[in-house]
Protein backbone atom coordinates (compact mmCIF):
# COMPACT_ATOMS: atom_id res chain seq x y z
CA UNK A 1 0.00 0.00 0.00
CA UNK A 2 1.36 3.34 -0.69
CA UNK A 3 1.31 6.43 1.70
CA UNK A 4 -1.42 7.56 0.28
CA UNK A 5 -3.81 4.93 0.27
CA UNK A 6 -2.74 4.31 4.13
CA UNK A 7 -3.55 8.22 5.15
CA UNK A 8 -6.91 7.72 3.32
CA UNK A 9 -7.47 4.29 5.41
CA UNK A 10 -6.97 6.64 8.15
CA UNK A 11 -9.59 9.23 6.94
CA UNK A 12 -12.34 6.76 6.47
CA UNK A 13 -12.33 6.29 10.32
CA UNK A 14 -12.71 9.65 11.36
CA UNK A 15 -16.11 11.19 12.32
CA UNK A 16 -16.78 13.88 10.05
CA UNK A 17 -15.47 16.56 11.17
CA UNK A 18 -11.92 15.74 11.46
CA UNK A 19 -12.59 14.31 7.37
CA UNK A 20 -12.67 18.54 6.91
CA UNK A 21 -9.56 18.51 9.12
CA UNK A 22 -7.75 15.64 7.01
CA UNK A 23 -6.00 18.40 4.09
CA UNK A 24 -5.20 20.47 6.63
CA UNK A 25 -3.47 18.02 9.19
CA UNK A 26 0.24 16.43 7.85
CA UNK A 27 0.87 13.22 6.16
CA UNK A 28 2.71 11.77 8.97
CA UNK A 29 -0.02 9.64 11.01
CA UNK A 30 -0.22 7.24 8.28
CA UNK A 31 -1.20 3.98 9.10
CA UNK A 32 -4.47 2.58 11.05
CA UNK A 33 -3.38 1.78 14.40
CA UNK A 34 -5.34 2.74 17.02
CA UNK A 35 -2.29 4.54 18.28
CA UNK A 36 -1.93 6.50 15.46
CA UNK A 37 -5.70 7.14 15.38
CA UNK A 38 -6.04 8.74 18.87
CA UNK A 39 -2.52 10.68 17.60
CA UNK A 40 -4.43 11.46 14.40
CA UNK A 41 -7.67 13.07 16.46
CA UNK A 42 -5.47 14.55 18.96
CA UNK A 43 -3.26 16.69 16.58
CA UNK A 44 -6.33 17.89 14.68
CA UNK A 45 -8.46 19.37 17.74
CA UNK A 46 -4.60 20.72 18.88
CA UNK A 47 -4.02 22.62 15.68
CA UNK A 48 -7.72 23.49 15.76
CA UNK A 49 -7.45 25.39 19.05
CA UNK A 50 -4.11 26.96 17.94
CA UNK A 51 -5.72 28.52 14.18
CA UNK A 52 -8.65 29.90 16.80
CA UNK A 53 -5.83 31.38 18.93
CA UNK A 54 -3.98 32.53 15.48
CA UNK A 55 -7.59 34.11 14.54
CA UNK A 56 -7.99 35.44 17.97
CA UNK A 57 -4.38 37.14 17.85
CA UNK A 58 -5.20 38.54 14.80
CA UNK A 59 -2.16 36.99 13.68
CA UNK A 60 -1.58 37.50 9.13
CA UNK A 61 0.97 35.18 8.65
CA UNK A 62 0.02 32.01 7.23
CA UNK A 63 3.17 30.69 7.71
CA UNK A 64 2.37 29.98 11.48
CA UNK A 65 0.06 27.80 11.02
CA UNK A 66 2.18 25.42 8.96
CA UNK A 67 5.10 25.96 11.72
CA UNK A 68 2.79 25.08 14.27
CA UNK A 69 1.25 22.38 12.39
CA UNK A 70 4.75 20.89 11.91
CA UNK A 71 5.25 21.03 15.64
CA UNK A 72 2.27 20.12 16.81
CA UNK A 73 2.31 16.92 14.91
CA UNK A 74 5.99 15.86 15.81
CA UNK A 75 4.96 16.88 19.61
CA UNK A 76 2.03 14.37 19.87
CA UNK A 77 4.03 12.08 17.74
CA UNK A 78 6.10 11.84 20.65
CA UNK A 79 3.44 11.28 22.96
CA UNK A 80 4.09 14.91 24.78
CA UNK A 81 0.69 16.46 26.18
CA UNK A 82 0.14 19.58 25.14
CA UNK A 83 -1.74 22.77 26.54
CA UNK A 84 -2.15 25.15 23.21
CA UNK A 85 -2.87 28.87 24.75
CA UNK A 86 -1.45 32.49 24.33
CA UNK A 87 0.46 34.93 26.49
CA UNK A 88 -0.60 38.16 28.11
CA UNK A 89 2.07 39.47 25.53
CA UNK A 90 0.03 38.82 22.23
CA UNK A 91 1.86 35.69 21.52
CA UNK A 92 0.62 31.77 20.44
CA UNK A 93 1.75 29.48 23.53
CA UNK A 94 2.54 26.00 23.05
CA UNK A 95 3.03 24.13 26.43
CA UNK A 96 3.33 21.18 28.30
CA UNK A 97 3.81 20.67 32.52
CA UNK A 98 5.09 18.59 34.90
CA UNK A 99 6.20 18.80 38.92
CA UNK A 100 5.72 22.31 38.79
CA UNK A 101 7.93 23.10 35.03
CA UNK A 102 6.50 24.42 32.43
CA UNK A 103 7.84 23.71 28.35
CA UNK A 104 6.75 26.76 26.36
CA UNK A 105 7.20 27.40 22.67
CA UNK A 106 6.11 30.91 22.17
CA UNK A 107 5.82 32.46 18.61
CA UNK A 108 5.12 35.92 18.03
CA UNK A 109 2.77 37.75 15.05
CA UNK A 110 6.03 37.53 12.30
CA UNK A 111 6.79 33.80 13.23
CA UNK A 112 9.71 34.43 15.78
CA UNK A 113 9.69 31.61 18.18
CA UNK A 114 11.16 31.43 21.40
CA UNK A 115 11.52 28.39 23.91
CA UNK A 116 11.22 28.95 27.11
CA UNK A 117 11.73 26.18 29.88
CA UNK A 118 10.55 27.31 33.15
CA UNK A 119 11.67 25.35 36.00
CA UNK A 120 10.04 24.78 39.53
CA UNK A 121 12.46 26.77 41.87
CA UNK A 122 12.61 29.52 38.63
CA UNK A 123 16.10 30.34 39.16
CA UNK A 124 16.98 27.70 36.67
CA UNK A 125 15.04 28.54 33.88
CA UNK A 126 16.56 29.41 30.58
CA UNK A 127 14.93 30.61 27.02
CA UNK A 128 16.74 29.83 23.23
CA UNK A 129 15.37 31.77 20.32
CA UNK A 130 14.53 30.91 16.53
CA UNK A 131 13.95 34.18 14.21
CA UNK A 132 11.86 33.27 11.59
CA UNK A 133 13.05 31.64 8.44
CA UNK A 134 10.14 29.86 7.19
CA UNK A 135 11.77 26.49 7.81
CA UNK A 136 12.48 25.34 11.36
CA UNK A 137 13.48 21.63 12.33
CA UNK A 138 10.00 21.04 14.26
CA UNK A 139 11.10 17.97 15.56
CA UNK A 140 14.05 19.54 17.10
CA UNK A 141 11.49 22.16 18.41
CA UNK A 142 8.74 19.81 19.62
CA UNK A 143 11.59 17.98 21.69
CA UNK A 144 11.75 20.15 23.75
CA UNK A 145 8.32 20.74 24.96
CA UNK B 1 -17.44 49.08 49.18
CA UNK B 2 -15.87 47.58 52.17
CA UNK B 3 -12.74 45.25 52.21
CA UNK B 4 -13.30 41.43 53.19
CA UNK B 5 -12.70 40.69 56.23
CA UNK B 6 -10.68 37.88 54.88
CA UNK B 7 -8.32 40.66 54.56
CA UNK B 8 -6.25 41.77 57.72
CA UNK B 9 -7.13 45.63 58.68
CA UNK B 10 -3.78 46.86 58.16
CA UNK B 11 -3.70 46.02 54.22
CA UNK B 12 -6.53 48.10 54.31
CA UNK B 13 -5.74 51.47 52.02
CA UNK B 14 -7.47 54.01 54.03
CA UNK B 15 -7.00 57.16 52.13
CA UNK B 16 -3.25 56.86 52.80
CA UNK B 17 -0.98 57.93 49.82
CA UNK B 18 0.77 56.56 47.53
CA UNK B 19 4.58 55.67 48.13
CA UNK B 20 7.14 56.55 45.77
CA UNK B 21 9.58 54.32 44.53
CA UNK B 22 12.33 55.04 47.11
CA UNK B 23 10.85 53.81 49.57
CA UNK B 24 11.74 50.76 47.82
CA UNK B 25 14.67 49.58 50.04
CA UNK B 26 17.15 46.89 48.71
CA UNK B 27 16.60 44.39 51.39
CA UNK B 28 13.23 44.42 51.23
CA UNK B 29 10.85 41.46 49.63
CA UNK B 30 8.43 41.73 46.87
CA UNK B 31 5.85 38.71 47.23
CA UNK B 32 4.06 37.03 44.55
CA UNK B 33 1.27 34.64 44.50
CA UNK B 34 2.21 31.55 42.91
CA UNK B 35 -1.05 29.99 40.99
CA UNK B 36 -0.50 26.53 39.61
CA UNK B 37 -0.94 28.11 36.46
CA UNK B 38 1.87 28.92 33.80
CA UNK B 39 3.51 31.76 34.35
CA UNK B 40 4.09 33.01 30.80
CA UNK B 41 -0.23 32.57 30.24
CA UNK B 42 -2.59 35.16 29.41
CA UNK B 43 -3.60 37.24 31.47
CA UNK B 44 -0.06 37.76 32.99
CA UNK B 45 1.79 40.23 31.06
CA UNK B 46 5.41 40.99 30.45
CA UNK B 47 4.79 44.64 32.94
CA UNK B 48 3.06 45.67 35.58
CA UNK B 49 3.95 42.64 36.92
CA UNK B 50 1.58 42.36 40.46
CA UNK B 51 3.23 41.53 44.00
CA UNK B 52 3.27 42.67 47.72
CA UNK B 53 5.39 44.82 49.46
CA UNK B 54 7.63 43.26 52.10
CA UNK B 55 7.38 47.07 54.30
CA UNK B 56 3.87 46.73 54.29
CA UNK B 57 2.68 43.35 54.17
CA UNK B 58 3.48 40.49 56.88
CA UNK B 59 4.71 37.24 55.14
CA UNK B 60 2.33 35.68 57.16
CA UNK B 61 -0.37 37.51 55.56
CA UNK B 62 0.35 37.29 51.55
CA UNK B 63 -1.10 34.55 50.35
CA UNK B 64 -4.81 35.77 52.53
CA UNK B 65 -4.74 39.05 50.84
CA UNK B 66 -6.51 38.28 47.82
CA UNK B 67 -10.06 37.80 48.18
CA UNK B 68 -11.07 35.15 46.33
CA UNK B 69 -7.88 33.96 47.06
CA UNK B 70 -5.60 33.56 44.16
CA UNK B 71 -3.04 30.70 45.15
CA UNK B 72 -1.95 29.15 48.23
CA UNK B 73 1.74 29.57 47.62
CA UNK B 74 3.80 32.46 47.08
CA UNK B 75 7.56 32.98 45.87
CA UNK B 76 9.80 36.26 46.27
CA UNK B 77 11.98 38.51 44.85
CA UNK B 78 14.72 40.58 46.60
CA UNK B 79 14.18 44.72 45.82
CA UNK B 80 18.10 45.07 44.86
CA UNK B 81 17.64 42.21 42.31
CA UNK B 82 15.01 43.71 40.87
CA UNK B 83 16.64 47.09 40.10
CA UNK B 84 19.40 44.81 39.01
CA UNK B 85 17.57 43.59 35.97
CA UNK B 86 19.18 45.43 32.68
CA UNK B 87 19.07 43.26 29.36
CA UNK B 88 19.98 45.16 26.09
CA UNK B 89 20.24 44.71 21.74
CA UNK B 90 21.19 46.93 19.13
CA UNK B 91 18.59 46.76 16.48
CA UNK B 92 20.78 47.36 13.49
CA UNK B 93 17.78 45.89 10.80
CA UNK B 94 17.06 48.86 8.36
CA UNK B 95 13.68 48.98 10.10
CA UNK B 96 12.31 51.73 12.44
CA UNK B 97 14.11 52.63 15.64
CA UNK B 98 17.66 51.44 14.96
CA UNK B 99 20.06 51.88 17.84
CA UNK B 100 20.09 50.24 21.56
CA UNK B 101 17.14 49.22 23.27
CA UNK B 102 17.69 48.61 27.05
CA UNK B 103 15.35 47.51 28.99
CA UNK B 104 14.68 47.26 33.36
CA UNK B 105 12.31 47.25 36.12
CA UNK B 106 11.20 50.15 38.20
CA UNK B 107 9.19 49.64 40.63
CA UNK B 108 5.92 51.12 41.53
CA UNK B 109 3.02 51.33 44.68
CA UNK B 110 0.08 50.57 43.31
CA UNK B 111 -1.85 50.63 46.17
CA UNK B 112 -5.78 48.85 46.36
CA UNK B 113 -8.20 49.94 48.74
CA UNK B 114 -8.29 46.35 50.46
CA UNK B 115 -4.53 45.91 50.03
CA UNK B 116 -2.04 48.67 50.66
CA UNK B 117 1.03 46.98 49.70
CA UNK B 118 -0.10 46.28 46.25
CA UNK B 119 3.06 46.82 44.42
CA UNK B 120 3.60 46.50 40.19
CA UNK B 121 6.72 45.83 38.20
CA UNK B 122 6.98 48.27 35.87
CA UNK B 123 9.19 48.06 32.34
CA UNK B 124 11.16 51.10 31.63
CA UNK B 125 12.08 51.50 27.84
CA UNK B 126 15.47 53.37 27.35
CA UNK B 127 16.46 53.77 23.45
CA UNK B 128 19.21 55.26 22.22
CA UNK B 129 19.45 56.55 18.83
CA UNK B 130 22.11 58.21 16.40
CA UNK B 131 20.38 61.42 14.45
CA UNK B 132 23.12 62.99 12.60
CA UNK B 133 26.19 61.97 14.56
CA UNK B 134 24.03 62.75 17.55
CA UNK B 135 23.38 60.18 20.49
CA UNK B 136 19.47 60.62 21.33
CA UNK B 137 17.81 59.20 24.11
CA UNK B 138 14.49 58.70 24.69
CA UNK B 139 12.95 56.84 27.71
CA UNK B 140 9.71 55.33 28.50
CA UNK B 141 8.09 53.64 31.61
CA UNK B 142 5.40 51.36 29.97
CA UNK B 143 2.17 50.89 31.82
CA UNK B 144 -0.03 47.97 31.36
CA UNK B 145 -2.52 50.10 29.34
CA UNK B 146 0.54 51.34 26.95
CA UNK B 147 0.82 47.49 26.76
CA UNK B 148 -2.56 46.67 25.78
CA UNK B 149 -3.11 49.51 23.78
CA UNK B 150 0.46 48.31 21.89
CA UNK B 151 1.47 52.36 21.81
CA UNK B 152 4.96 50.51 22.31
CA UNK B 153 7.82 48.82 20.23
CA UNK B 154 8.04 45.99 22.44
CA UNK B 155 4.24 44.56 21.88
CA UNK B 156 5.20 45.08 17.50
CA UNK B 157 6.32 41.96 16.45
CA UNK B 158 9.91 42.63 15.37
CA UNK B 159 12.68 39.58 15.48
CA UNK B 160 15.29 41.83 17.25
CA UNK B 161 13.03 43.35 19.89
CA UNK B 162 11.30 39.86 20.47
CA UNK B 163 14.68 39.02 21.41
CA UNK B 164 15.01 41.37 23.66
CA UNK B 165 11.60 40.79 25.70
CA UNK B 166 12.36 37.19 25.75
CA UNK B 167 15.69 37.98 27.87
CA UNK B 168 13.87 40.42 29.73
CA UNK B 169 10.86 37.77 30.49
CA UNK B 170 13.51 35.17 31.50
CA UNK B 171 15.24 37.71 33.87
CA UNK B 172 11.48 38.10 35.72
CA UNK B 173 10.71 34.26 35.68
CA UNK B 174 14.16 33.93 37.51
CA UNK B 175 13.51 37.27 39.89
CA UNK B 176 10.82 35.27 42.19
CA UNK B 177 12.85 32.41 42.83
CA UNK B 178 12.76 32.24 46.49
CA UNK B 179 10.48 30.42 48.33
CA UNK B 180 8.32 30.81 51.23
CA UNK B 181 9.77 31.10 54.48
CA UNK B 182 13.01 31.29 53.37
CA UNK B 183 15.95 33.52 54.99
CA UNK B 184 18.09 35.23 52.23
Amino acid sequence: MNDANKIETVYMAQPSYVYEEALVIGTIFNSNTASNLYNFNTATIKFNQFESIYKQLKFEKEAILDIAQDIIEQAILLGKELTISKTGDNEALIYTTSNGEFRNIIIDDEGNIEFLFISANRSDSYNEYFPFIGDINAQELAGKL
Amino acid sequence: MPCPESIPNYLHRNNRPKCSSDEYLNDHRLYSVQTKDNPVKFPNTLTAISCKWSAIIKEEDVVKSNEPPIGNDYKFAIVEEVRGVNVSIEKRDKGTQEGWHTLSCVIEHAPEECEYSHSEILIKHVYVSDEAGEKVTKEHIITYDDWVSKKTILTKGNAIISQLKGKYRLELIKLFCYPSNIEV
